[in-house]
């Protein structure tokens, strides 16, 4: 599947704010590693363009499982996941691939950066996956936003030479470089300190309501939910509170 | 295709891991630094075995046909016998034509006719003789020759020690330098030489020269093609017609097509050397094995680097897939790590190779007895050795980084992330 989305795309901000970005229909999960485990139970759910939602739960209620079918780097064992109104349960391997480029965002616990390539070229990385074209186009605005979060000088550090506040600003941006139309982020503040974790939220929500981009996040903080205007509670493998 | 991300990943990931890309330079440039010398000498001998046996000898040899006995009543004409009835049981001694090739402009033209593959056509009138001087007596062999036509067949002018050869005059001889010292004469003396028959005529030796084959320089007459015409008895004719091939081992071909259109007896080089021939085949064998081997070292020796490279680079390829790179740019990044690391290696190991068989090259062994010095080491390096050696270190790691490629490809980005 090529590619054909221009690289100067319109921002989230110009499409309908009630836009439905992802739909989730009876999603149900079940591992088979000797012993069957089903993990989600019918999932139905919605999010849309702008959504600043926040995905709780306890430890094994499957936020994560969710949270990788949502973002294509799993598949589940029945049910539908519609994104931007396409059916993706039917898509192999590198087409689910080259959605995730052109929607998705990814922040992840770990800010995962890659240790051969400095702080610009980390952050540009999701649109050198996609070409040289993207790449160019997004440049400008990854040093802008680079700048935004105070590492405007670091454009060119080794991203190994930061601390880890530094480098989970630079996931943060990362995740947001190739105009995505949601951001899925697990835990992104989990291995930062008070003062950082708050400084990273706040970049996200400023992000969130100047692009519209929909964020979906899964949290142990309860904190972290007066950040969210959507709080999503899964309770072993089901949707048990969905509140606004 | 590669795209930029697959060129980036890999440079950056061979620049950041440089004691394994080191690694595997190092065995790469071994592998075809022992390709090129090995097969450089293997070559090298194969051409000087077939040079040493070809270099003084036509490659393809026209003769009359086996001599026929004389029939009783044609003796008789010749005065062989009395004439009259031959009885049973009556002893009679058989006499044989002459061979000689009758018309050898004719047939030199119409080898000439047969194009770039044949390199050189020489008539000569030769036999068995003797040189005499004093007491001494040699045994030698008697070119009647035309020196420049000879001269493609065994590079005698280019040997000469002293004297001359294209400009031989009536009367005059050219030697082997080892001839005239085993008789000790030297330029301006003069040498009688016999035919077998004991036909016999003094010549004036007007040059010496040194071919470095023991069979030449030490027992070969050499005189204008008139001179020996006459000395032999031949007239206007010649006994043999030496052609020299561009490719000695085309010989036997040139030779079964030659036999169709001349009616005297045509024989290659390779008739009467296929032990030689089995010879070089064998050693070509070992050469291709010694090659095969080495290529399979070094194809697992990249592998395993490979490999290594894979295992290391885990967290980032699930990285790079969680944010949508496909399995065919995880399989470029590999592949093109693969030859880059070959191409250098190659690139390096045929340089220090080339550097070595140079070197080698100018090592001289001691001289002869006539101050001629010979290499000590005899190679055939030429480009398209070098070129193919490099192509093929391409290929193979080319080939041997699809293993390792195709594990990358396989890596599942959740299990990274989780682990990350």
């Amino acid at each position: 599947m090529a590619d054909t989305t221009s690289p100067n795309r319109p921002h989230q901000a110009d499409v309908e704010a009630t836009d439905t970005i992802l739909r989730l229909e009876d999603i149900r999960k079940t591992y088979t590693n000797g012993v069957a485990e089903e993990v989600l139970f019918g999932i139905d759910l919605e999010v849309n363009t702008g959504d600043f939602a926040v995905l709780i739960g306890k430890s094994g209620s499957g936020k994560t499982t969710l949270l990788n079918i949502i973002g294509l780097l799993d598949t589940p064992t029945s049910g539908r996941l519609f994104l931007d109104g396409r059916e993706t349960s039917t898509l192999d391997e590198d087409e689910r691939a080259r959605l995730r480029r052109e929607y998705i965002g990814f922040i992840f616990q770990s800010h995962l950066l890659l240790p051969d390539f400095n702080v610009l070229e980390n952050v540009l990385m999701p649109c050198r996956i996609r070409g040289k074209a993207y790449e160019e186009a997004a440049h400008d605005r990854a040093v802008e936003m680079l700048q935004m979060v105070d590492l405007g000088e670091k454009i060119q550090a080794p991203v190994t030479k930061l601390s880890g506040g530094q480098q989970q600003r630079v996931a943060t941006v990362r995740a947001f470089a190739n105009a995505p139309t949601v951001v899925l982020a697990d835990e992104p503040t989990g291995s930062l300190d008070s003062k950082t974790s708050q400084a990273v939220m706040r970049l996200m929500r400023d992000i969130n309501q100047e692009t519209g981009t929909a964020f979906l996040m899964v949290t142990h903080d309860p904190e972290l939910t007066d950040y969210a205007d959507r709080v999503i509670e899964l309770r072993d493998g089901r949707v048990a509170s969905d509140t606004t | 295709m590669v795209d930029r991300l697959s060129w980036s990943v890999a440079w950056r990931g061979l620049v950041r891991s440089k004691r394994l890309t080191a690694l595997t330079l190092v065995v790469l440039s071994v592998s075809v630094i022992l390709v090129i010398f090995l097969t450089a000498l293997i070559d090298g001998l194969e051409r000087d075995l077939v040079e040493e046996t070809t270099g003084a000898i036509a490659h393809v040899l026209i003769e009359p046909r086996e001599r026929e006995p004389i029939a009783w009543w044609e003796q008789a004409a010749r005065g062989a016998r009395d004439e009259g009835p031959l009885y049973l049981g009556e002893r009679t001694t058989l006499t044989s034509k002459k061979g000689a090739i009758n018309n050898w402009q004719r047939w030199s033209r119409l080898i000439d006719a047969f194009g770039p593959e044949i390199r050189g056509v020489s008539p000569a009138a030769e036999g068995q003789g003797f040189t005499i001087r004093g007491e001494k007596r040699e045994a030698v062999r008697l070119y009647g020759v035309e020196p420049r036509r000879y001269d493609q067949l065994v590079p005698i002018q280019d040997n000469l020690v002293e004297g001359r050869f294209y400009e031989l005059g009536p009367g005059e001889i050219t030697i082997g330098y080892r001839l005239a010292e085993t008789m000790g004469v030297g330029l301006g003396d003069r040498l009688k030489v016999n035919t077998a028959e004991g036909t016999g005529r003094s010549m004036r030796i007007v040059g010496l020269f040194d071919t470095g084959f023991g069979g030449v320089d030490n027992a070969t007459v050499l005189m204008r093609l008139g001179d020996g015409q006459s000395l032999l008895g031949l007239g206007s004719s010649v006994n043999a017609i030496g052609i020299e091939v561009e490719n000695v081992f085309q010989a036997n071909r040139v030779a079964e097509q030659l036999q169709r259109q001349i009616p005297y007896t045509v024989t290659s080089w390779i008739a009467d050397n296929e032990r030689l021939l089995r010879a070089l085949e064998g050693q070509g064998r070992s050469s291709d094995l010694i090659i095969f081997f080495t290529a399979v070292a070094a194809a697992f020796a990249i592998a395993s680097i490979l490999i290594v490279l894979v295992t290391n680079k885990l967290q980032e390829i699930g990285i790079l897939k969680a944010m949508g790179a496909t399995r065919h740019q995880i399989r470029a990044v590999f592949a093109l790590q693969g030859a880059l690391l070959s191409l250098a290696g190659g690139a390096l190991g045929a340089t220090v190779g080339v550097g070595v068989v140079r070197l080698l090259s100018t090592v001289q062994g001691p001289p002869t007895a006539s101050g001629r010095a010979e290499p000590l080491f005899s190679f055939e390096l030429g480009p398209e050795l070098v070129v193919g050696t490099v192509v093929g270190a391409v290929l193979i790691g080319l080939v041997a980084s699809l293993v390792p490629a195709r594990r990358a490809s396989h890596v599942n980005p959740i299990a990274v992330i989780q682990n990350g």
